[in-house]
């Protein structure tokens, strides 16, 4: 489609949903776009899995087209939380991906972003596999370069072999970074942190949703994220609908912020971006892993005086409040970004300094923070902040960090049956973990115990 | 050699002498020589029957030969038993001669010849064979058993003689002086002594001598004593016949004087022979007192008696003391006296009790006379005192006299009482038979039961005569009053007929009346029928005669009314003038009183209901219908007072009688056109029909066309309704003017609550946080109305337009309030941006925290927003809205911990 100046242009961004987590996410994204009826800020999408029901679910639930979607894979059942399978599926079937792309239209466009979860079998390996033949097709074969961003989502509370997967992801998703086929920019997004948001701002509904869901009363329950069980080695039905009910819970939130960030590279009229924003100035002024904070619906209120000190609350409150994965009140980010959207009155980018300077108790010292001013033209349009902290300090990862050292010294032993696990559960060896929790422990300075 | 069975036989009944003799000496013998002699007796009777059997069989026959085979065997046994039987009764003798000798001396002392000839006798030789034996001792015996009887003789009669004696001793001692008789037991005991023994003889001879000697010794004693019991007894029964005599009996002096005489013939010398003779002359004396008192008490006795059989009393009735008992036959002197008083104190009884008896039915008479229920009181008053003087005065014969006299009096008036309640009776029966005519059972109530005629006192009988009296007395006066309310209910019939019309009535009301006096006047039952069954009859003909009157009065004044009524052009409607023909029409003559009485009130009906309560309603009516639109008028502010009072009074003359009727209606039509009335009313119309003129464009705007069309038409017709000179209409317009602008208030008023309500919802929907906002408000309504928003005029303009009055001002309240409403929704545009920084100022406060932390955190979290806002309303609401759902969030959690 070609882009008026009248009509909002779609964007030159290509969305694929890898394993059961990604395409759910994409199904949602593209539900929520449908009724709230929001300016397409994809051009195209696909939603790929190892698992037939898992499609067949995904193309019920979100109305989503048979062409949308691909299964592939050895058998149709899934790999079971082992990631290597889920890699080599991708690598093995990459004529048929790479065909039905072709189909949907997937080329000339500028990124693309690649929503999956960093603890399952078939997301979790076949995201790195997938940014690797799409570099391979685009920067290799067409010697164009493109961005490819990953929207992972970390597991829940506990659950230990999700830990261990994304140890494994992140690892070899930074590490395709330092081959240029990599992915560009991870955005983590922490399912504890994203319910624990919800609960807060939304806690009678969410009651709710859950007593329908799950027969359960959360008021009762203290701590509702460690209640979400693992289904990575073979869960049951029981704890299957358990993970997605807090799952829905909890993707709505992350498509907003996906919506969010992509929205400098659409056009909308009565729009404007300043200065002028590309996706790729992301990956650009960013480190490769950030941590998104949305807070929506601003309260700032010029004509009531202060605006430095009210844009400093904002500023506090999208930090503390509103981080998609728990950072605390000293992140210490080694970059950022943020988008501030809504009417001309607000959207100002004489606010900038004011922003920046309230930016800078969480960056850290010398850290380059990129703003961006979205102003609409229409009376009311909700004020919004987007910040993208890069590399901040997350206690999150330590947790997993742990519980993935955990799960393979519990393995690991001069028995060769009992190092067998490491092979059969996840198709690698002990050492290739271990690298990878090392990987990760390195990158955010942590100490492995 | 053996003896013969005739030898034996003959040795055999010598012996038996022998036993019979000595059974005469000895008395009884012992057992042996008796069985032995019998045995032997047996044996010589067997043999001899086989010698009687042998003599008779032939002398060569066996059987002969066998007999006295057996008779030759048999002898020598019963030689042998002889011989035994003999020797047992030699023994015997020796024994007995033995004793005899013993007794030798004593029999000589006593007898001595019998000595003599005892000694001569020898007892004989036992030798030698029973031929030579047994003589020899049957002679021995003969002798013996002669001396034995003379000896036994003398010494039975001796004793015999001594034993008499001695008994004679014993009796007069013990009558006189008592004797231990164990001291005395042979004579005490025996009568006389019959016994053979001569040895046993000679010891009782004995013994009595000595007891004899033992009475002898006690002979002075006994003669003392003899002495003092006599001399007392002859003391105390001369006493006794001096109590005699002093109880009126008469005993001869002669016999005192005897006794008197036997008293001065006790010496202290006196022997026993003495002193019982004069105990008899004594005894003699008192058998004679006895005899005298016995037959004077007897004598008294009968007289009792006769003198109760002369008034037929038995001395068995019951009201009579029980008679005291016999006088025993060999009662003494003093069993005499005692009777004698007891019969007197009897008599006494006797009199009481008659007089008892007789006062009772004096009484019972009395209560009757009291009563007066008898016809011959009188008379019976006078029998009854003067038989109570009789019996208080009178002696036993007098008192059975009265006794017989009252006794008879009360049978015969038991006899007539009964008599004449039976007539009561009857009567009652009739009364209860006619009476049901008019009165039914249960008013009269049950009739009493008949009384009885035996076994009923007479007490009794005068009761239920009185009773009988009082209920019949009762019945007539029931009789009496049903026939007054009957009467009374004619009389009433015609007293419900209005005054007006009563006069034709007024004969047969007097009629009626004089009936009704004269039964309250009469006594008699019969009397009260007569009367009441007359007038009942007559006052149909009255009634008839009554009706007729009426007719022609009222016919008369109604022809004159409706005459004057339809010249002053009122109609007169079908159903009035059917009433007027069907009034024509009635007919007095009727069959019963009730119908005469039901077409005399149908007369009155139709005459005043149905004419001229038509004319007086419909009167009524217009004076009220024009009453009420002064009135209503009078609420419009215009001066109604005059016109009011003027109804009033017209309405005051209602209802009208049929004479007044036509200059009632005259009034009326003078009032409808009052021409200053018309006036006012005509300025007010001008006056409201500009103010709902002013109104229409404003509903117009508010979607109320309907209203706005109907007021339009209204005001269309106002011209020329007011161009009438009814005050009627004129006054009908102006109400629906008014009535109207009423109804454009209250719609305005509606038309608010509406907007209101919109309006609230509005806000509702402009914010989410409008609950909130609310609570702010009401949390500090003044504070609020002065620095956010002025929200207290708001509402007092809409408490003002729920009491305003006047359209205009209702306009005014109105259109102000939508412009402060508009102004409102602005703020809560600004107050919903507002609410927005709440979450980022409580996103830290934990509702959960002990009370002072939870202060704490407010107080931080409202100096961080006054930091932020300069602006006073934005920071003074935010604070306020903190707090407020600081509070919740804490009510909140409280619940959840409770949970």
């Amino acid at each position: 489609m070609e882009a008026t100046d009248d009509a909002p242009r779609i964007a030159e961004v290509f969305a694929i949903g890898i394993g059961e987590c990604g395409s759910n996410l994409v199904g949602a994204y593209l539900k929520q776009a449908r009724e709230r009826m929001l300016p397409p800020r994809i051009r195209g999408y696909l939603c790929i899995n190892t698992d037939r029901s898992d499609i067949l679910k995904l193309r019920h639930k979100y109305g989503i087209p048979k062409e949308n979607t691909l299964l592939y894979g050895a058998s149709d059942i899934g790999c079971g939380g082992n990631f290597t399978d889920g890699y080599n599926y991708v690598h093995d079937f990459k004529e048929v991906i790479m065909g039905q792309l072709t189909q949907l239209g997937f080329e000339g466009v500028s990124g693309f972003v690649i929503f999956t979860s960093s603890g399952g079998g078939t997301g979790c390996g076949g995201a790195p596999a997938l940014i690797e033949i799409l570099k391979e097709r685009f920067q290799e074969e067409e010697g164009r370069r493109i961005f490819v961003y990953v929207f992972t989502v970390l597991p829940f509370k506990d659950q230990t072999s999700e830990a261990l997967n994304t140890m494994w992801s992140l690892s070899k998703l930074l590490r395709g970074q330092l081959e240029d086929r990599g992915a560009d920019l991870v955005c983590l997004l922490s399912n504890r942190a994203m319910l624990r948001r919800i609960l807060a701002w939304r806690e009678g509904e969410v009651a709710d949703f859950l007593q329908r869901q799950l027969q359960i009363d959360v008021a009762k329950v203290t701590d509702v994220e460690g209640m979400v069980p693992s289904t990575v080695d073979g869960a049951d039905e029981i704890s299957k609908a358990q993970e997605s009910a807090f799952v829905e819970l909890v993707n709505p939130l992350a498509l907003r912020f996906v919506e969010h960030m992509l929205s400098p590279g659409v056009v909308e009229p009565g729009k404007e971006v300043f200065p002028t924003t590309d996706i790729a100035d992301y990956a650009r002024k960013l480190d490769p892993i950030v941590v998104p904070c949305l807070y929506t619906d601003v309260s700032l209120i010029p004509t009531a005086g202060n605006i430095p000190t009210q844009l400093k609350t904002m500023v506090k409150y999208a930090v503390e409040h509103c981080s998609f994965a728990e950072i605390g009140s000293e992140p210490g980010a080694s970059s950022a970004y943020y988008n501030f959207s809504g009417t001309r009155d607000y959207a100002r980018a004489e606010y900038d300094p004011h922003i920046k300077s309230a930016l800078r108790p969480y960056t850290a010292k010398g850290a380059a923070v990129t703003p961006c001013f979205i102003s609409y033209e229409e009376e009311v349009h909700p004020t919004d902040l987007l910040l993208l902290l890069g590399l901040p300090q997350i206690p999150e990862i330590a947790d997993l960090v742990n519980s993935a050292t955990e799960l393979v010294d519990l393995h690991a032993g001069p028995s060769p049956l009992r190092r067998g696990w490491f092979k059969k559960s996840k198709g690698v060896t002990e050492e290739v973990l271990r690298a990878a929790i090392r990987d990760v422990a390195e990158l955010f300075n942590l100490e492995l115990k | 050699m053996t003896a013969s069975l005739a030898e034996l036989r003959k040795h055999y009944s010598t012996l038996k002498d022998i036993n019979a003799k000595c059974r005469t000496i000895m008395g009884v013998l012992p057992s042996e020589p008796e069985t032995a002699l019998e045995d032997v007796g047996r044996e010589l009777v067997t043999l001899e029957g086989f010698d009687r059997d042998a003599k008779t069989s032939w002398s060569l026959s066996p059987k002969k030969r066998r007999l006295n085979k057996q008779i030759q065997e048999g002898l020598p046994q019963i030689e042998s038993n002889l011989s035994r039987a003999l020797q047992l009764h030699i023994g015997l003798l020796r024994t007995y001669m033995t004793e005899l000798e013993e007794l030798k001396a004593t029999i000589m002392t006593f007898d001595l010849k019998l000595g003599r000839d005892l000694n001569k006798l020898s007892f004989p030789s036992t030798q030698g064979g029973f031929s030579v034996v047994l003589p020899v001792l049957a002679r021995f015996v003969s002798n013996l058993e002669g001396i034995s009887k003379q000896l036994r003789d003398a010494l039975l009669k001796q004793t015999n003689d001594m034993l008499e004696q001695n008994r004679a001793l014993i009796k007069t001692y013990d009558r006189f002086v008592g004797i231990d008789t164990s001291d005395v037991s042979l004579s005490a005991e025996r009568e006389s002594i019959q016994v053979n023994n001569i040895t046993d003889l000679f010891e009782m001879r004995q013994t009595l001598r000595k007891e004899h000697e033992y009475l002898t010794s006690r002979r002075g004693e006994v003669v003392d004593t003899l002495r003092a019991k006599l001399e007392s007894s002859i003391e105390s029964t001369l006493s006794l016949l001096e109590t005699a005599r002093s109880l009126n009996l008469n005993v001869p002096m002669a016999i005192s004087t005897s006794l008197e005489a036997i008293k001065k013939q006790l010496k202290d010398d006196s022997s026993l022979t003495t002193l019982l003779g004069l105990v008899q002359q004594y005894d003699g004396q008192v058998l004679k007192a006895s005899s005298e008192i016995r037959s004077q008490i007897l004598e008294f006795e009968h007289g009792l008696n006769r003198t109760l059989a002369s008034a037929n009393i038995s001395n068995e009735a019951t009201f009579l003391p029980p008679p005291p008992p016999e006088i025993p036959k060999d009662a003494d002197l003093a069993t005499l006296i005692a009777s004698y008083e007891r019969l007197q104190a009897y008599k006494t009884n006797v009199e009481t009790a008659i007089r008892s008896e007789t006062m009772r039915i004096i009484d019972d008479l009395t209560r009757a006379v009291k009563r007066a229920v008898l016809p011959q009181t009188k008379e019976l008053d006078k029998f009854v005192k003067n038989s109570s003087k009789k019996v208080q005065k009178g002696d036993l014969k007098v008192l059975v006299k009265v006794y017989s006299e009252v006794a008879a009096r009360i049978i015969d008036e038991h006899g007539r009482l009964l008599a004449e309640i039976r007539t009561q009776e009857a009567l009652l029966t009739r009364i209860s038979e006619t009476a049901t005519t008019i009165l039914d059972k249960t008013t009269m109530g049950a009739a009493p039961a008949p009384v009885r005629s035996s076994d009923i006192t007479f007490t009794e009988l005068v009761e239920a005569f009185a009773r009988l009296s009082k209920h019949v007395e009762n019945r007539i006066d029931l009789f009496r009053k049903a026939w007054e309310r009957e009467l009374n209910a004619l009389l009433a019939e015609i007293q419900v007929i209005k005054p007006t019309y009563r006069e034709s009535f007024k004969t047969m009301e007097e009629f009626l009346e004089s009936a009704i006096t004269q039964i309250r006047a009469s006594k008699s039952f019969e009397e009260i029928e007569e009367v009441a069954r007359e007038a009942q009859g007559d006052a149909l003909y009255k009634a008839q005669d009554a009706i007729e009157n009426l007719k022609y009065r009222l016919d008369l004044k109604l022809r004159l009314a409706v005459s004057k009524l339809l010249g002053m052009n009122l109609t007169i409607p079908p159903e009035v003038q059917s009433a007027i023909q069907e009034l024509t029409t009635i007919v007095p003559a009727s069959e019963t009183y009730e119908e005469a009485i039901r077409k005399a009130h149908h007369v009155v009906e139709l005459f005043e209901k149905r004419i001229v309560g038509y004319f007086n309603q419909t009167l009524n009516e217009q004076i009220k219908a024009y009453s009420e639109l002064t009135s209503v008028a009078a609420t419009l502010g215009i001066n109604a007072d005059i016109y009011v009072k003027k109804c009033v009074k017209l309405q005051d003359k209602l209802p009208a009688t049929i004479e007044e009727l036509p200059d009632r209606f005259d009034e009326l039509r003078e009032l409808l056109t009052e021409a200053k009335l018309l006036k006012d009313l005509r300025a007010k119309a001008n006056e409201v029909w500009r103010n709902l003129n002013s109104v229409t464009d404003l509903l117009e705007r508010h979607g109320q066309a309907e209203i706005v069309i109907k007021l339009k038409e209204l005001l269309a017709r106002v011209p020329d309704a007011l161009e009438t000179e009814q005050v009627t209409t004129v006054l009908e317009i102006c109400m629906a003017l008014v009535e109207a602008q009423k109804s454009v208030i209250d719609i305005l008023r509606n038309m608010e609550q509406k907007t209101a309500k919109a309006f609230e919802g509005l806000l509702e929907n402009t914010t989410e946080y409008y609950s909130t906002i609310k609570r702010v408000y009401d949390a500090r309504p003044r504070e609020f109305s002065k620095i956010i928003f002025p929200m207290d005029t708001l509402s007092n303009l809409r408490e003002k337009l729920e009491t305003a009055n006047s359209l205009p001002e209702a306009i005014n309240i109105f259109t102000t309030i939508r412009d402060l409403e508009s102004q409102w929704l602005d703020k809560i545009k600004e107050l919903d941006e507002w609410h927005k920084a709440l979450r980022v100022f409580l996103a830290d406060y934990n509702p959960a925290a002990p009370k002072a932390e939870r202060n704490r955190q407010l107080n931080e979290i409202e100096k961080r927003i006054r930091e932020t806002y300069t602006r006073e309303d934005t920071a003074s609401y935010l604070v306020w809205a903190a707090r407020e759902l600081a509070a919740v969030m804490s009510e909140k959690s409280k619940k959840a911990k409770k949970k």
